[in-house]
């Protein structure tokens, strides 16, 4: 009888993040039981995880296969992204502004100037996050300066709020996925709006929950693209992504364990062992055969340095430049301190590359 | 005197807490973790005057903690603003019977018929309600008086010792059930005891007891830290009394250091059922002599909050995956909303329930014939809000031993 | 062209209470100064209502001044003063005979002390050292600096003082040896001005030195550098000095809901482009763990440094900046150009001495024969109950508080825009409870200290004080700005972009600890997540 209740696993992914959750996906495509190690949601609770491509070159290798990964994982999820390497899509921002990915979630992606020509900017009266006058004056600005025509006109709809609240995306988000009325209600505030352009922009409000139907299902009752922007910290958008991707984890049969951090990762004699998860009464001990390290810029202690070094299988290396583990990956902002652009996408290719190395396929991920 | 907690300096504001809280997404009013814990916290220290009936509305179910990247003790640094928390006269009176469900169950099953009756009478019931803002809407589970033993009680004992702790729910409401834990543990190749202790304390601390849970926390302690240095290990069957013995008794007992270290030891050595047995099939020593299935058991597994809580993974789920015949799905769906005692408070009875109603339509989406869960209390609630049948996993997994395997 | 008596050059805390002074003295008065309100020293430092108990053993006058300065301004301005009251720890490192020293200095002078002994210290403040030997009491207090600022200035606007910030003074105007007006420059609208007057009072602090030159005048000031780190929560009730010589790193003062650790003295060119080093910070870390323990877990906020501009009389010119005395020199430059009078040296405990002893002078000169009464007159008019009650109908409680310990008698005019505009009851500053009816009132037309910048909203309100820097409200105190119709949507842009570059700049030399995340979250949400920072033209 197989142990499913066994703590060895196949491999043990740390961090769900972008890196790590593309990891896990990879593993469990190729057949490995994965546990999913993780404190928190990474950067999806502060954006939208859209994936720009800029500052990675165009060529590395496994690029393109990672990023197709990516695509197909999140169209299971029912957060499908759409775009390609060489896409440059405009996504509108709550402050007027535009971020150039190269890939973006459906309910981002119809943002960019060239998608719609009239524009409803929509606004939440009494938000205090996001003012739909300043938006639309400042992506005007923008898109201007960016050559590109399109019309921005701002509008404001009056929501209900719960008794004793303010308006507040946190709430509006958790509505939508609760509480049919508030679909309906919100539906009929935007028809008359989405009477007069072809493209409605709004604060992120669609559900923490919701996947391609829910949010398709405004569109359609709409009859207009619509164009979620990101929020201010707990991004509503990027916390819908991140719960679509673990759920589809889980139903792949990924063991997800959230909220012990990792106390110790157990190396001997060059090889990695399994780790120590900080739990009440005892730490919990994991073990697996390999581990995906993509906890983030600030977790370089784990492997006893603030920063190091990778070969071209992903290994991290020691300040001697020795391999620190043989069956140890590293992958995303783990890999670096800074937060440079191309973060994205870099944590999707090393994920994918770490992935794939740990289920024993030859992957090259790096040029030369 | 315990130490200021510092966790709060790691707050970096990025609201997962509030995204994770059940009593935020069902109830928007509600300030959150964020709010309740490190902010007011900084306010607190400072000397500002922060208490606020929003307290009583935490749940206590941990998940902020469990959400939060940056080690934030979110619900001990709330807990410890709820024990300071001021109620209102009935609720303080209430309260006060709430956060002692030990001493409750010792009156009620004096005469468990007599109580039993009389808490299914309306006027009973509307008394209640009236003088101590219970809530007529739900029934009270009914007391029983036996013991809790093994049927094989009086003979040799085999096998590695283990020191049941039973808890309040199953001493006074429901001794079968300690019966069948025994005997899964006997089964197993342990040797079962019956702690002989009063409550957890996790009702004290809830209702804002502060000082009855640190009573209940030193008497569990006293009694059970001879068994744990002797080599014994304590199994509980029930969430919250497990989160309580491996979290809270160290906690509560900061300031005398023997104590402290006992309750350290203690916790070291507190399994819940289904972790232990997990660890026995990891040894290869679990008892698998299942009797084949005559038809398939359709079933949804509930994690309590508490077991959550605790960082051992879903052991009850993946071995109840393993019973032939048992077709089992991890609802996966949030806090049920009754937190103990909580969800009998009459003024927080609606959003006790609004808060289960996302787990309530997923069972109903789910239809199983039963929902497995190893929490009193949720089981209550799910029964009370869906009328689908609730059962411990401990049953499941008891009933499905071959009739011979039982003896 | 404007009209005055009197232009006051410099809005710290002296420049404040002159402008204070001379309108209770009606006389009339413009101040100018080139940043906000207590731009300079005043703003940067600790925060501490001296008990004179740092003084008194190595210049016991200064002492004295303090204690009683220190009961003037607990009664006059019991508002800014959270009577957190102090400890001077007898420290295992530090030299036992100092400690007597210190103890009958303090009998001397009449500063009320009390000796402690370590377990009844510690029992007091826990964190403290547990090797202690004992400590001292003191009357030690926190004051609020922007808040003493802001009612010196508010309370002289309402006798019809005037004020400009953000406004630089380019040139005195000079005719016959006597002062006839300031020519000045609107930093932010790029406009130019003039004021006619008979006065002009240098109270620039560590710009006094350029000022004076721009009436030809030499007044040498020292420009001494200290650096302080403000901790996220308060490790202290009371204020926490080291019972030694006066040194670096041994001052803790508890301000609001964060303690303020320092500071260190560093001799520097002059007052602007200051700059902190690893080393100083880990220097004062080290040696503030060896008062405060518990230093070496907390979260390290923001680091500031300010300059103590002190004044070099030709005597001392080679001593360092702690043996200069931190006693106040008024300098009447009569002889070279009438009208214009230097205020230099001194401390924020003291400026009010300092600023009646510049009245006087300039009543004197002009002619104005009424005493000083800057002891007397209350600064701030108590809160109306009514108010208060009403208050505590709309907002949690520590919403209140938290409001009304700011804004005081203002809390009505806030309490009626919420009761219009129920909305206006959100708090937008989480970490500091701020609601949007606090900040749209600081924003807006009703308050006498307008503010020009998202950072002016910050020292009127504490709004993004708080751990997250302003990373989440900043931005929504711009979105006020715009809808309030203070900015346009462009000028609120760049508001916002300055406004995360000041923050940024305070949170940049810190390079441990929780802030670093913090920090990196916050840029990573405005240069990555909303591509903002880096594409704002100037």
């Amino acid at each position: 009888m197989k142990n499913v209740a066994s703590n060895h696993f196949d491999v043990i992914v740390a961090g769900a993040g972008t890196a790590g959750i593309t990891g896990a996906a990879v593993a469990a495509s190729r057949g490995l039981r994965v546990a999913l190690v993780s404190t928190g949601p990474g950067s999806f609770v502060l954006g939208a995880g859209c994936v720009e491509v800029e500052g990675i070159d165009r060529n590395t290798p496994s690029l393109e296969d990672a990023i197709g990964f990516f695509r197909g994982f999140t169209e299971l999820a029912g957060c499908g992204f759409r775009g390609g390497l060489d896409e440059k899509r405009l996504v509108p921002t709550i402050l007027g502004s535009f971020q150039t990915v190269s890939l973006a979630p459906f309910y981002m992606w119809n943002g960019d100037p060239s998608a719609a020509s009239q524009v409803a900017v929509v606004g939440i009266r009494g938000l205090s996050t996001f003012d739909s006058n300043y938006a639309a004056e400042r992506l005007a600005y923008h898109a201007s300066k960016l050559d590109r025509g399109a019309k921005y006109t701002a509008y404001e709809i009056e929501l209900s709020v719960e008794e004793g609240t303010f308006p507040g995306t946190l709430q509006f988000g958790n509505r939508y996925d609760r509480d049919v009325h508030f679909r309906e209600e919100l539906r009929d505030a935007l028809k008359p709006i989405a009477a007069k352009a072809n493209a409605i922009l709004l604060p992120g409000i669609l559900g923490l929950k919701s996947g391609q139907i829910e949010i398709e299902w405004m569109e359609n009752q709409l009859g207009c693209l619509i164009c979620e922007m990101a929020t201010l910290p707990p991004s509503i958008p990027g916390m819908r992504l991140f719960n679509r991707l673990e759920a589809r984890l889980r139903k792949a049969g990924v063991e997800v364990f959230t909220g012990f951090p990792i106390q110790q990762v157990q190396i001997e004699n060059g090889h990695f062992k399994g780790v120590l998860l900080e739990a009440p009464a005892r730490p919990l001990h994991l073990s697996s055969e390999t581990l995906i390290l993509a906890t983030g810029p600030f977790s370089g202690r784990l492997l006893g340095a603030s920063s190091f070094g990778v070969n071209r299988d992903l290994h991290p290396l020691d300040s001697t430049g020795a391999v620190i583990a043989d069956n140890l990956y590293a992958a995303g902002a783990v890999l670096h301190n800074s937060t440079a652009r191309g973060g994205n996408a870099m944590a999707i290719l090393t994920g994918y590359a770490s992935g794939m190395l740990a289920a024993g396929v030859g992957v090259q991920y790096a040029q030369g | 005197m315990r130490k200021d907690d510092i966790s709060l300096d790691n707050c970096l504001k990025c609201a997962d807490c509030n995204t994770a809280c059940p009593m935020v997404t069902a109830h928007p009013a509600y300030p959150g973790p964020k709010r309740l814990g490190p902010e007011l916290e900084r306010m607190r220290r400072e000397g500002i005057e922060c208490d606020t009936d929003w307290l009583e509305y935490c749940l206590g179910c941990h998940r902020c903690d469990l959400a939060c990247p940056s080690e934030v003790n979110v619900s001990e640094l709330i807990a410890r603003a709820k024990a300071l928390h001021k109620k209102t006269p009935v609720r303080k009176m209430r309260d006060w019977w709430f956060a002692r469900p030990g001493l409750l169950g010792k009156l009620m099953t004096i005469a468990p018929g007599i109580s039993n009756f009389a808490l299914g009478l309306h006027p009973v019931r509307g008394a209640m309600s009236a003088a101590m803002k219970i809530t007529p809407e739900r029934r009270f589970p009914s007391y029983k008086s036996s013991s809790i033993r093994t049927p094989a009680d009086g003979t040799a004992k085999q096998g590695e010792r283990v020191v049941f702790f039973p808890g309040c729910y199953i001493q006074y409401n429901d001794p079968e059930l300690g019966c069948h834990a025994l005997q899964l543990l006997q089964l197993n190749g342990f040797n079962p005891e019956v702690a002989s202790t009063g409550c957890c304390g996790v009702p004290s601390l809830a209702n804002g007891d502060a000082v009855e849970a640190r009573k209940r926390a030193e008497a569990n302690v006293n009694s059970m830290v001879e068994a744990v240095d002797a080599g014994a290990k304590i199994v509980t069957a029930c969430s919250s009394c497990g989160h309580m013995l491996k979290t809270g008794f160290a906690n509560l007992l900061e300031g005398d250091a023997e104590l402290e270290k006992k309750a350290e030891r203690i916790a070291a050595n507190t399994f819940d059922l289904g972790e232990l047995l997990v660890a026995q099939q990891d040894a290869g020593k679990l008892n698998t002599r299942f009797e084949p299935a005559a038809t398939k058991l359709k079933l949804a597994y509930h994690a309590p909050c508490h077991q959550k809580s605790q960082g051992m993974g879903r052991p009850w789920y993946n071995l109840l995956r393993q019973v032939p015949g048992v077709e089992i799905v991890d609802l996966n769906s949030g806090c049920c909303g009754m937190s103990g005692t909580f969800g009998f408070k009459e003024e927080k009875y609606p959003v006790s329930m609004k808060v289960g109603s996302e787990l309530f339509e997923s069972i109903r989406n789910n239809a199983p014939q039963a929902v497995v869960t190893e929490c009193a209390t949720c089981q209550m609630q799910i029964e009370h809000g869906t009328g689908v049948k609730a059962m411990h996993p401990v049953d499941v997994l008891l009933n499905a031993y071959k009739e011979s395997a039982r003896n | 062209m404007e009209k005055t008596q009197v232009v006051i050059i410099g809005g710290g805390a002296t420049g404040a209470g002159i402008l204070w002074d001379l309108a209770l003295r009606g006389i009339s008065a413009i101040l100018l100064e080139q940043g906000d309100l207590a731009n300079g020293a005043t703003g940067r430092c600790h925060g501490l209502l001296h008990s004179g108990g740092r003084y008194v053993v190595k210049d016991a006058e200064a002492a004295k001044e303090c204690v009683a300065e220190n009961r003037i301004i607990r009664h006059i301005a019991p508002h800014c003063v959270e009577d957190t009251g102090g400890l001077f720890v007898e420290c295992r490192q530090d030299d036992p005979k100092f400690f007597e020293q210190w103890f009958e200095a303090c009998k001397k002078i009449d500063l009320p002390t009390e000796r402690l002994s370590a377990d009844a210290a510690l029992a007091l403040e826990p964190n403290l050292p547990t090797d202690i030997l004992g400590a001292f009491t003191c009357p030690d207090a926190h004051i609020d600096v922007f808040l003493l600022t802001q009612s010196n200035i508010e309370s002289a606007v309402a006798r019809g003082a005037q004020f400009k910030t953000y406004c630089a003074v380019k040139g005195i105007d000079i005719e016959n040896g006597r002062v006839k007006g300031v020519r000045y420059l609107d930093t932010l609208t790029g406009e130019e001005g003039y004021i006619g007057c008979e006065i002009v009072i240098n109270a620039a602090g560590g710009w006094a030195q350029r000022v004076a030159e721009l009436a030809g005048v030499e007044v040498p000031v020292r420009c001494d550098k200290g650096t302080l780190l403000v901790l996220n929560h308060r490790l202290s009730k009371r204020v926490i000095n080291r019972c030694r010589k006066p040194g670096d790193a041994d001052i803790l003062v508890p301000s609001g809901p964060v303690c303020i650790l320092g500071t260190s003295s560093i001799t520097v060119p002059g007052p602007e482009g200051l700059t902190v080093s690893e080393e100083e910070i880990q220097h004062l870390m080290e040696l503030g763990t060896e008062l405060m323990p518990a230093l070496a877990e907390a979260r390290v906020l923001r680091i500031f440094c300010g300059v103590r501009p002190l004044y070099v009389p030709p005597s001392v010119s080679g001593a360092g900046g702690r043996e200069i005395s931190r006693g106040f020199a008024l300098l009447d430059h009569e002889a070279t150009v009438k009208g214009f009078v230097s205020i230099v040296g001194g401390k924020l405990t003291t400026y009010r001495m300092m600023a009646k002893a510049v009245c006087n002078l300039i009543a004197e000169k002009l002619g104005v024969n009424v005493p000083c009464t800057t002891h007397e007159v209350l600064l701030r008019p108590g809160n109306d109950a009514a108010s208060l009650r009403a208050a505590h109908a709309l907002l949690p409680l520590p919403v209140v508080e938290k409001t009304h310990r700011r804004q005081g008698s203002n809390l009505a005019k806030i309490v009626s825009a919420i009761q219009a505009r129920p909305e206006l009851a959100e708090v937008v500053c989480e970490c500091e409870l701020v609601t949007r009816a606090e900040l749209e009132f600081a924003l807006g037309t009703e308050t006498s200290l307008p503010a020009k910048t998202i950072s002016d909203v910050g020292r009127r309100t504490r709004l993004g004080f708080g751990p997250c820097q302003g990373t989440f409200c900043g931005f929504k105190a711009m979105l006020a700005g715009y809808q309030t119709g203070r900015w346009n949507a462009a000028e609120a842009s760049r508001q916002f972009e300055c406004y995360l570059d000041q923050r940024w700049k305070g949170q940049s030399w810190i390079h441990q600890g929780k802030q670093v995340e913090q920090l990196y979250l916050s840029h990573d949400l405005f240069g990555v997540a909303y591509n903002f920072h880096d594409q704002e033209g100037r």
